[in-house]
C-alpha cells in the first residue's frame, strides 16, 4: 500500500521519466507502420518479448499518471474510444456517441458482444463503474480524474446506453476516453482495493491480451485473450491477437537494454538512446520505427515565484541564452529537432506554427537582459553574481540528468548562468520539493494527443502542491479564461486558435521554454511484424506476429 | 633516552639517501610519473588551459588529435583537460583516506595491544568483523549511511583499509611492549603515556609505514572504483572513476572517452604501488637490521 501510494503521489515517475524515455531517437523510416510490406504470410502463434526502459509504480491507470502504466496495460484494457496514429478518433467498445445539452453530455452506445477477461459482459453499468472508480477519492487519481476536467457524473440509459455528463461543454473528453488512464476495467477486479489494482496482480480488463504473472522488477507476462473480437475500425486484423504470448522485461540501463536486442535475448526495445540509433540502423537483423510524439513538448518551465524568475528578464535571457536548434542537433543526430512552441506538430487541436523561428538563440540579448536585471557580477568559474549572490537556478531532476540536460548547463555557464541541476533515485522526494515549490525550474515533457495537455501545465489550478502540473506556478486569469474556452469551443479551428494565443503569451513572457520535439522509437527484429506505433508513440501488440526462429 | 631505543622507528620513516642507489630505472621512471600526477594535481592550469566543464556538443567524440590529445568525450568536453583536473579528487581521496586509516589504526592497535585483554578481545572481534567483510562491500555500507560525496567517498574507503591495519599495529605493540628497552622504561619508572608514547609507538608504527604507500594505491583505486559505481563523487565532477562510468556507454562511439582516464588511474596506482613498495623494502629493511 505504501509504496503504491508514494508512486501515486509522485509527479515524477511520469514527467521525469517523461524527460528521460523520450530523449529517444528514430532513424530515417517512416513514421507509423514500420514493417515492410510482408513477403511473408502472417502467421498466428508464437511470442513476443519487449524490453521496456520504465517499470510503472502503480499499475492502476485509473490512478496513476506514469506514461509506462498507460502503456504496459494498454494491452490488457480497452477504451470506449480509439484514437489512430494520425489523431482521429474512431469507435471501440463504443460503437457510437452523440453529445447533447450543448455539448455538456455524451452519450455513448456500446458493442454488445465485449466479454471481459473475467467473463463477464461489458455493458452501461461496467462503464459508470470504472468512472466511478476514476472519480473516487480512494482511488487518489493522479491524472485520469484529471483528464475528466469539469465532470458530474455518468448515468445509465439502458442496459448499452450511458451518458458521462459535464458542467460545461468539455470538448477534450473523446481523447481522454481514448488513452489507457480512462480504460475500462471489469467492475468486479475494481473491487478488489488500491493496493491490490496497483501491485498490478488484478487487472481484469476486455483487451486483446490478459495479464498473466508479473514479477516486480523484472517483468510482466501476457497471454492472447481468445474471446476478442472487438478491435477498433482502424486495425489491419480481426479476431483474437495473433502472438500466443507477450513479455514485457523491465531493463532501465540503456547499455543493457540495446544489448538484450542486439544479442537476440528479446525482440523489440523502446526508447533507444541517441548515439545508439546509428548502430541499430546499420544492424541488417534489426528494424526501427520512430514517431513524434504528440502533447507537451520536453520544454523548461521557469518558476515565476522564485527570486531569479520572478523577474521577467532574466527569463527571457535564459529563453534566449540556450542555442536549442544546434545543441539538438548535436546531441539528438537529427533525430529530435528543436521545439518552437510548446505543443508539437503531431498534436491534433494545438500546434501553433506561427511561433517557428521567433525567440532564436540571441546571446548578446541574454547577456544585455540580464545586464539590466542587475546580474553583473562575475566569480571566480564565470557565473553571473548580484550583491555576491551567484546567478544559481536549482533543476530537480529524478534519475540522473540526460546528455540533452547537461548540454544546455553547459550553454547556460557560458551565459553565465548556474543550472544546479538536484538528481535525486527518490521520486518521494523529487515530488515534495515540487510541492513546495523548491525548485526554479523544471524540465518535462507530456505526451497527449489534444492540445488540452496545456491545462494541466498552465491552469493556475494545477497547483503542484497538489499533484498538479502548474511548474511555473502561473496565475493568470487570461489564460485560465483561454484555456476554459479552448475545452469549451466546438469547433477544432476555434480550439487551435485558442492553444495559438495561449502559446505566443507563455514565449512572450517566457514562463515555458520549449527545447525539443521528442520522437518515440521502437527498435525490433526482423522477424517481427505489424509493429505500429500508436499516437503516443507506443508500440501495439494487437497486430503483431513473429516469424518462426 | 637513548638513540638506539627512538631511532629504529625515526629512521625507517624516512629513508636515508642510502636506498637511493639501488634504485632500479622502472622506480625512477614510476617516481617521475608520480611526480608528474601530483603537479597535475597541485598545478593542472599549468598543463591544460581549459576548463573540465566547458561543453561543446558540436565537436562531441572527436578523436585524439592536435587540438584534443585525448580526444572530447559525449559533450564535446576536452578528455585530456578533464583527466588532468581529476587528478586531485582521486589523490586527495587516497590520501586522505590512507591518513586517516593510519591514524584510526593506531589507535585501534595501540589501545588493543595495551588496555588488557577484555579490551583487545573486544576490539579485535569488532576488527574481525570488518574484515569479514568484503572492503568495497563495507564502503557501500558506508556511503548508505553517509550521503554521497567526496567526504563519504574517503571515509568509506578508510574504514576498509582501518581494521586490517589496526591488526598489524597491534601485533607489533604486543611485541614492542615486551621488548628490553620498554621492560628497562618500566623498571625505570617512566611514566605509562610517556612509555607508550616515546617508546612503543615511533617502533609500533615502522610496519604500517612500509604498508602505507600499498595503501594509498589501493586506496586511489578503491575511490575510483565507488565513483564508478555511481557512490562516490557525481557527475559532471571530472574524476576519473565518474569519466569511465560515463563513458562506457559510448565505447563505441569513441573508446578514447574511457581509455584515457582509465589509463591514468592504472598508472598512477601502479606508480605509487612501485615507488611505495620500494621506498617501504627499504624501510623494512633497516627495520629488522
Amino acid at each position: 500500500m505504501d509504496s503504491c501510494r508514494t508512486m501515486q503521489r509522485a509527479t515524477p515517475p511520469s514527467t521525469f521519466v517523461a524527460l528521460a524515455l523520450l530523449a529517444v531517437t528514430a532513424c530515417g523510416s517512416s513514421g507509423g507502420t514500420g514493417s515492410s510490406p510482408d513477403a511473408v504470410r502472417p502467421r498466428d502463434g508464437g511470442s513476443l518479448t519487449y524490453a521496456e526502459s520504465q517499470e510503472p509504480g502503480c499499475w492502476d491507470p485509473h490512478s496513476s499518471s506514469e506514461d509506462s502504466t498507460a502503456f504496459v496495460q494498454r494491452p490488457v484494457f480497452d477504451s470506449l474510444v480509439h484514437q489512430t496514429p494520425d489523431g482521429a478518433l474512431e469507435p471501440w467498445l463504443a460503437s457510437s456517441w452523440r453529445t447533447g445539452k450543448g455539448g455538456r453530455a455524451y452519450t455513448f452506445t456500446l458493442r454488445r458482444d465485449v466479454i471481459f477477461h473475467d467473463g463477464s459482459r461489458m455493458d452501461a453499468a461496467a462503464v459508470k463503474a470504472n468512472f466511478d472508480h476514476i472519480t473516487a477519492k480512494t482511488t487518489r487519481s493522479q491524472y485520469a480524474a484529471g483528464l475528466l476536467g469539469p465532470y458530474e457524473g455518468t448515468t445509465v440509459e439502458g442496459t448499452y446506453r450511458v451518458t458521462v455528463r459535464f458542467s460545461r461543454p468539455f470538448e477534450p473528453f473523446l481523447q481522454a476516453a481514448s488513452t489507457t488512464y480512462l480504460g475500462i476495467a471489469s467492475p468486479a477486479s475494481l473491487k478488489a482495493g488500491q493496493a491490490a489494482l496497483c501491485a498490478g496482480t488484478g487487472s481484469v480488463g476486455s483487451g486483446p491480451f490478459k495479464a498473466g504473472r508479473y514479477v516486480r522488477g523484472q517483468q510482466r507476462a501476457y497471454a492472447r485473450n481468445p474471446r476478442y473480437a472487438w478491435p477498433p475500425q482502424s486495425a489491419n486484423h480481426s479476431g483474437p491477437a495473433r502472438l500466443n504470448s507477450l513479455t514485457i522485461r523491465f531493463l532501465t540501463d540503456d547499455t543493457t537494454r540495446v544489448g538484450a536486442l542486439t544479442s537476440d535475448q528479446v525482440d523489440a526495445v523502446a526508447a533507444i538512446p541517441p548515439h545508439q540509433v546509428g548502430i541499430l540502423t546499420r544492424n541488417a537483423q534489426l528494424k526501427t520505427v520512430s514517431k513524434a510524439i504528440p502533447g507537451a513538448v520536453n520544454a523548461f518551465y521557469l518558476n515565476t515565484r522564485s527570486s531569479p524568475f520572478s523577474d521577467p528578464r532574466v527569463r527571457k535571457a535564459f529563453q534566449r541564452a540556450i542555442d536549442f536548434s544546434t545543441l539538438a542537433k548535436a546531441i539528438f543526430q537529427g533525430a529530435n529537432s528543436r521545439a518552437w512552441s510548446l505543443l508539437s506538430p503531431s498534436t491534433p487541436n494545438g500546434y501553433a506554427p506561427a511561433e517557428a523561428g521567433r525567440r532564436p538563440y540571441d546571446p548578446r540579448l541574454a547577456a544585455r537582459l540580464l545586464d539590466a536585471a542587475g546580474w553583473t557580477g562575475r566569480d571566480a568559474e564565470g557565473y553571473r553574481t548580484k550583491d555576491g549572490d551567484r546567478l544559481t537556478v536549482v533543476a530537480p531532476v529524478y534519475g540522473t540528468a540526460s546528455l540533452f540536460t547537461q548540454a544546455v548547463q553547459g550553454a547556460l555557464k557560458r551565459a553565465g548562468i548556474h543550472l544546479d541541476v538536484v538528481e535525486s533515485a527518490d521520486a518521494a522526494e523529487v515530488s515534495t520539493r515540487l510541492s513546495q515549490g523548491r525548485y526554479d525550474v523544471v524540465q518535462t515533457s507530456w505526451a497527449r494527443g489534444d492540445g488540452d495537455v496545456l491545462s494541466q501545465f498552465l491552469l493556475s489550478t494545477a497547483d503542484p502542491a497538489y499533484g498538479g502540473r502548474n511548474f511555473s506556478a502561473l496565475s493568470d486569469p487570461l489564460l485560465d479564461r483561454w484555456l476554459k474556452a479552448a475545452q469549451t469551443a466546438r469547433s477544432a479551428k476555434q480550439r487551435t486558435l485558442y492553444y495559438a494565443k495561449i502559446q505566443e503569451r507563455v514565449l512572450d513572457e517566457a514562463v515555458a521554454v520549449p527545447a525539443y520535439i521528442p520522437t518515440g522509437s521502437v527498435a525490433h527484429s526482423t522477424r517481427v511484424h505489424g509493429l505500429r506505433l500508436s499516437i503516443s508513440a507506443w508500440p501495439e501488440f494487437y497486430e503483431v506476429w513473429v516469424e518462426d526462429r | 633516552m637513548s638513540a638506539g631505543t627512538r631511532g629504529p622507528g625515526r629512521r625507517c620513516s624516512r629513508p636515508g639517501p642510502g636506498g637511493q642507489g639501488r634504485s632500479r630505472p622502472a622506480v625512477l621512471l614510476a617516481a617521475a610519473f608520480l611526480t608528474l600526477v601530483v603537479l597535475f594535481a597541485l598545478f593542472p592550469a599549468l598543463f591544460t588551459s581549459g576548463d573540465p566543464a566547458d561543453t561543446d556538443p558540436v565537436h562531441a567524440f572527436a578523436p585524439p588529435s592536435a587540438q584534443h590529445f585525448f580526444g572530447t568525450d559525449q559533450l564535446g568536453r576536452d578528455v585530456l583537460t578533464r583527466s588532468v583536473h581529476g587528478t586531485r579528487y582521486s589523490l586527495a581521496i587516497g590520501a586522505a583516506a590512507t591518513a586517516i586509516a593510519m591514524v584510526t589504526a593506531t589507535v585501534w592497535g595501540l589501545a588493543a595491544a595495551l588496555l588488557g585483554r577484555f579490551a583487545d578481545a573486544v576490539l579485535m572481534r569488532v576488527a574481525d568483523v570488518f574484515l569479514a567483510l568484503p572492503g568495497l562491500l563495507l564502503a557501500l555500507m558506508v556511503i548508505l549511511v553517509m550521503d554521497k560525496g567526496a567526504l563519504s567517498t574517503t571515509a568509506a574507503v578508510a574504514a576498509g583499509t582501518a581494521p586490517g591495519l589496526a591488526r598489524v599495529v597491534r601485533a607489533q605493540a604486543l611485541v614492542v611492549r615486551l621488548s628490553g628497552y620498554v621492560e628497562s622504561a618500566i623498571a625505570l619508572g617512566v611514566r605509562t603515556p610517556l612509555t607508550v608514547l616515546r617508546h612503543i609507538l615511533p617502533n609500533a608504527l615502522s610496519p604500517l609505514l612500509v604498508l602505507a604507500p600499498v595503501s594509498l594505491g589501493t586506496s586511489i583505486s578503491a575511490g575510483a572504483a565507488l565513483s564508478y559505481l555511481g557512490l562516490g563523487l557525481q557527475p559532471p565532477t571530472p574524476e576519473w572513476g565518474t569519466m569511465l562510468t560515463e563513458s562506457q556507454a559510448y565505447l563505441q562511439q569513441g573508446w578514447w572517452t574511457a581509455l584515457f582516464p582509465g589509463l591514468l588511474l592504472v598508472a598512477t596506482v601502479l606508480a605509487v604501488t612501485a615507488v611505495g613498495g620500494h621506498v617501504g623494502g627499504h624501510a623494512r629493511g633497516r627495520v629488522l637490521s
